[in-house]
């Protein structure tokens, strides 16, 4: 069955389609005076040697159905997990924003220009971004101005401004506004501190200045005025070393030396790693999530046990900060997402398909949920029936472990609030999954009651 | 940088050219962000500008020097011998 791509529409240049895992791009007639030019060069073939861009196979175009008023026809692999800049972190967003720019100074200097600059165009491969628009590419026109340069500030510069010099997360607010942040936005909250910074009085204070002027006059002005190529050369050098500067002010927590300050002993972590390890070699999945990932030791242990990639889910800022850069130095197939999971990623956009829920995206072939049961039942009040549910729904096997109320850690969330708890038990838990599922092993961690417990569906 | 280039920078601000730049409409490109790119062009322009300007005062200051050195060169040649304490350090440890 073919279908189009729901966040497909915005550029007349083509068109993506998927049928079954395999994705097809339309070419139409009003592009291909550019896309020729643009394939005449080694620069396509030499990014996708280098893993910068999404490999393409030209195919002819009565292989789709749907293609046969198209110029050409692409076929694309699948890629393994589409994620949105709402879920990533800081240094995520750096690394893509970097990467753009990177990728627009080098296809500069082989007069090719980008038609857009949408972070959803930039996809991580593990923690390589990779560009996955094949149709943004078209010949550099002298004189042009930087047509995305207000889309590049609202998707990419001005979320990684707000919390580099604000000290706020900006997934929320990206989240709530898909576009990104706009610039007369983040002028009105910036520090007067920061205002003096030339960078951000030249970029943010005077273009948002300028933008509330609204003057048409401005574009018969810029129609006759040429750019420089030189001209946006400096510009985008500029931005990347400005961007190449900025760090993560958010609030640190605790969670991000988990390494060192874990409440386990040491004999029940290694019970831990084990337990987890034989799960994953027993299994052999391609795909895991690792729900409340935390700093990624057991993501990084599922992928020593044979799991082809891990996409890792926590909603701590700083542990996420700490697996990203552990996954970078390993250079491992993990992907450590900002999630929280009361409140996954949910439909929006056009039409509300434009940008896909988290589970309508993919789904693991496993899960690992280890000791987040009790975030979800005792610190957001979500009933056990239901978290049952939503375990068994999301991966046919996976691993929980449950933390009871005589945990330590289960005590001190219970000390600031009253015991309306009277059905988290261990019993009422194994109960429930066995309902749903087959309980292939049971192990106790510790003497406070903490179990591991496999299950398949 | 050519020299030409930076003439034309210049002139970005104040000079309309008949060169018409085509439009892209996929994307709207705010007020704002083309005011921007136009002065943030100006400016690197006059920087290229100030410090060609800035190279050729110092490769003028070079050659003034130079040509005084040259004058009194007879002067002092008898004079220079290599007197530095590195030199003879390194003229001893040959010796060694």
């Amino acid at each position: 069955m073919i279908k189009r791509d729901s966040a497909s529409f915005r550029d007349p240049a083509g068109h993506v389609y998927w049928q079954e895992d395999t994705i097809y791009r339309t070419v139409m007639p009003g592009f291909a005076e550019a896309f020729d030019a643009v394939r005449q060069t080694q620069v396509i073939k030499n990014w996708i040697d280098k893993g910068m861009l999404w490999p393409e196979e030209q195919v002819p175009t009565n292989q789709l159905e749907c293609a046969q008023h198209a110029y050409a026809l692409l076929k694309h692999p699948k890629f393994p997990f589409i994620s949105y800049p709402y879920e990533w972190s800081f240094a995520m967003l750096k690394d893509a924003a970097l990467f753009h720019l990177e990728l627009m100074l080098d296809a500069l200097s082989h007069d090719i220009m980008l038609n857009d600059a949408s972070a959803f165009n930039v996809q991580f491969n593990g923690v390589n971004p990779v560009f996955i628009d094949h149709l943004a590419f078209r010949p550099y026109v002298p004189g042009e101005y930087w047509q995305a340069h207000k889309q590049f500030f609202e998707q990419f510069l001005n979320p990684l401004l707000l919390q580099a010099y604000c000290g706020v997360p900006f997934q929320g607010w990206y989240r709530g506004n898909v576009n990104g942040i706009s610039t007369a936005e983040i002028a009105k909250l910036l520090p007067l501190r920061c205002r003096l910074n030339w960078h951000v009085f030249f970029h943010i204070m005077l273009q948002a200045h300028f933008d509330k002027a609204q003057r048409p006059d401005v574009a018969k002005v810029a129609k006759q005025v040429h750019m420089p190529k030189h001209g946006l050369q400096h510009l985008w050098q500029s931005l990347h070393k400005w961007i190449s500067k900025l760090h993560d002010k958010a609030p640190t927590s605790h969670w991000q030396s988990y390494a060192k300050t874990h409440s386990y002993e040491n004999e029940q972590f290694a019970i831990k790693k084990v337990f987890v390890s034989e799960f994953i070699e027993q299994t052999q999945p391609d795909l895991v999530w690792d729900l409340g990932c935390n700093i990624g030791i057991f993501s990084e242990l599922a992928l020593q046990a044979g799991a082809k990639r891990v996409i890792g889910f926590d909603n701590d800022h700083s542990a996420l900060a700490v697996a990203y850069e552990t996954a970078k130095k390993n250079k491992l197939a993990f992907t450590p997402l900002f999630m929280d999971m009361t409140n996954p990623s949910p439909a929006q956009g056009w039409y509300e398909t434009e940008r896909l829920s988290l589970t309508k995206r993919n789904k693991p072939d496993a899960i690992l949920a280890l000791a987040l049961v009790h975030h979800l039942a005792i610190g957001a009040n979500i009933p056990l029936p239901m978290i049952v549910d939503w375990l068994i729904d999301l991966a046919p096997t996976g691993v929980i472990e449950f933390v009871p109320k005589t945990d330590p850690m289960v005590q001190i969330m219970l000390s600031q609030r009253q015991d309306i708890f009277t059905d988290y038990t261990i019993e009422a838990f194994i109960n429930l999954l066995s309902q749903k599922a087959n309980i292939i092993l049971r192990v106790k961690l510790s003497e406070s009651g903490r179990e591991l417990i496999q299950f398949r569906k | 940088m050519k020299i030409k280039d930076i003439k034309f920078n210049l002139l970005i601000i104040s000079i309309l050219m008949l060169i018409t730049a085509p439009a892209y409409a996929y994307l709207d490109s705010g007020t704002g962000s083309v005011i921007i790119q136009m002065l943030f062009a100006g400016i690197a322009g006059l920087l290229a500008i100030l410090k060609l300007y800035w190279e050729k005062a110092k490769a003028s200051w070079r050659w003034f020097c130079h040509l005084f050195k040259r004058k009194q060169k007879p002067e002092s040649k008898p004079v220079s011998q290599p007197t530095s304490s590195l030199n003879q350090k390194s003229h001893h440890d040959k010796t060694r």
